[in-house]
């Protein structure tokens, strides 16, 4: 199987993550919940992985990297620390539903730049705003934001900025420090290469829990603690998947995001060198992005081609990606794109099977 | 003497812990009891045979200043 959903979920994990998640479940006790060996070894692993990921990510303490389950999750404790009903919120026109649905919840109402001129469309759109929650890297084409020019600009005008790693950590490098942002949300489960039910909240500023419960800490209170990241971490800690997203983490490192990147474009690059061969295949995106594409075949719907895709031995993900506000930009509502992910793991050999297989569902 | 140094979470008292074992110190972590901790449930770190004066100063140069300090039972 040839595998190009890795902007869902990467598949193909690094030996070591796996390793690690299946020993955490006969190793690890509950970090914060007890003193024995089991409770103690859970904890040493999740400490280790706030310090590597306050490393990769330059965040100045280990306690402001909070473990959540996805980056949805971390992206609800920040509006929900930002955002109160009736606010403007400004964004880009390629947000997912993890940071429109949780803003409409709120009752903010978002102010979209447009796909054009963008980054500058989005700073005239700041003054007097509640925050700017920003994509940083689009999960329908690929297209990386100006995260730096942004930043300047929300530290200028006074803007929280809250940003949606989705799909650029562990591919594209982030600096919290040098960003100044309130938040950034990161799953665990796709370039950092954990496991699924994984995710990381980086936080700059006060923050408000979205769950409430036990922390292992300061248990007489009656409230959250004050304190992070024990604050934004009730219930029981998944240590299969903490320990294998350590092991993804100390992959990424290992190899390089910089590395990354420039393997996942390559092969993007390839992709839509290949595709743009095919009469009728409109393309969605370039090499010169992250590592997502997305296409049209004139006469075919998205969801017939990934389904002949899938019995030709290629997964793909067609449709609206969760993100209809992308399609909305792009002009490809309502039926969407076909869209094709590449990880580290992705070879060249994969995506001329791909293409070979468009190739042959065009001729149809 | 030997001091224990009480913090604020599990994650506090690792990092109290880790710096003050880069600082030369024969710290290690433990649970708090009861009888010294009043807020419930709480981690800190046993430090051995140190001048806790100047453990201290150096957890608050790190900004890491010591919530509560006693002699280790």
């Amino acid at each position: 199987m040839i595998y190009l959903d890795n902007a869902a979920t990467t598949l193909i994990k690094p030996r070591e993550v796996r390793q690690a998640a299946a020993a955490a479940l006969h190793s690890m006790g509950s970090p914060g919940r007890g003193g024995h060996r089991f409770a103690m070894a859970a904890g040493e692993t999740a400490f280790s992985l706030r310090e590597r990921a306050a490393e990769l990510f330059n965040v100045d303490s280990p306690e402001k990297v909070v473990i959540t389950f996805n980056a949805t999750h971390g992206l609800n404790i920040a509006i929900r620390s930002l955002v109160s009903d009736g606010d403007r919120v400004v964004v880009t026109g390629f947000e997912h539903n993890s940071v429109i649905r949780p803003l409409r919840a709120a009752g903010a109402v978002t102010d979209a730049a447009g796909a054009d001129g963008e980054t500058e469309d989005l700073i005239r759109r700041l003054p007097g705003s509640a925050a700017c929650v920003v994509n940083h890297v689009s999960n329908v084409n690929g297209r990386i934001l100006d995260i730096e020019t942004v930043a300047e600009a929300c530290l200028r005008e006074g803007v929280p900025l809250v940003v949606d790693a989705s799909q650029s950590a562990g591919a594209v490098d982030i600096d919290m420090k040098r960003l100044g942002a309130a938040f950034i949300a990161m799953p665990g489960h796709k370039g950092l290469y954990g496991p699924q039910g994984t995710g990381l909240l980086l936080v700059g500023r006060d923050s408000e829990p979205v769950l409430y419960g036990g922390s292992g800490s300061a248990s007489l209170l009656d409230t959250m603690p004050e304190e992070l990241p024990d604050r934004l971490e009730a219930g029981t800690h998944n240590m299969p998947g903490i320990a294998g997203l350590l092991a993804g983490i100390e992959f990424v490192r290992r190899t390089g995001t910089k590395r990354i990147l420039a393997h996942e474009r390559r092969l993007i690059r390839r992709a839509a060198e290949s595709l743009s061969e095919i009469r009728g295949v409109r393309l969605y995106g370039s090499g010169e992005g992250a590592g997502v594409l997305s296409f049209t075949l004139d006469g075919t719907e998205p969801e017939d081609i990934a389904e002949r895709l899938d019995k030709m031995g290629v997964a793909v993900r067609a449709g609206l990606h969760c993100a209809p506000l992308a399609h909305k930009t792009l002009g490809t509502l309502p039926s969407g794109t076909v869209r094709l992910s590449v990880s580290a793991f992705t070879s060249q050999p994969d995506i001329d099977g791909f293409t070979d297989a468009v190739s042959k569902i065009a001729r149809l | 003497m030997d001091y224990l140094i009480i913090c604020r979470s599990l994650t506090y008292a690792q990092r109290t812990e880790s710096v003050l074992r880069a600082g030369g110190y024969r710290a290690s972590l433990t649970r708090v009891p009861a009888s010294v901790w009043k807020e419930g449930c709480g981690y800190g770190v046993k430090l051995r045979g140190a001048d806790i004066g100047r453990a201290a100063e150096l957890l608050n140069r790190r900004g890491l200043p010591p919530r509560k300090v006693v002699e280790a039972p």
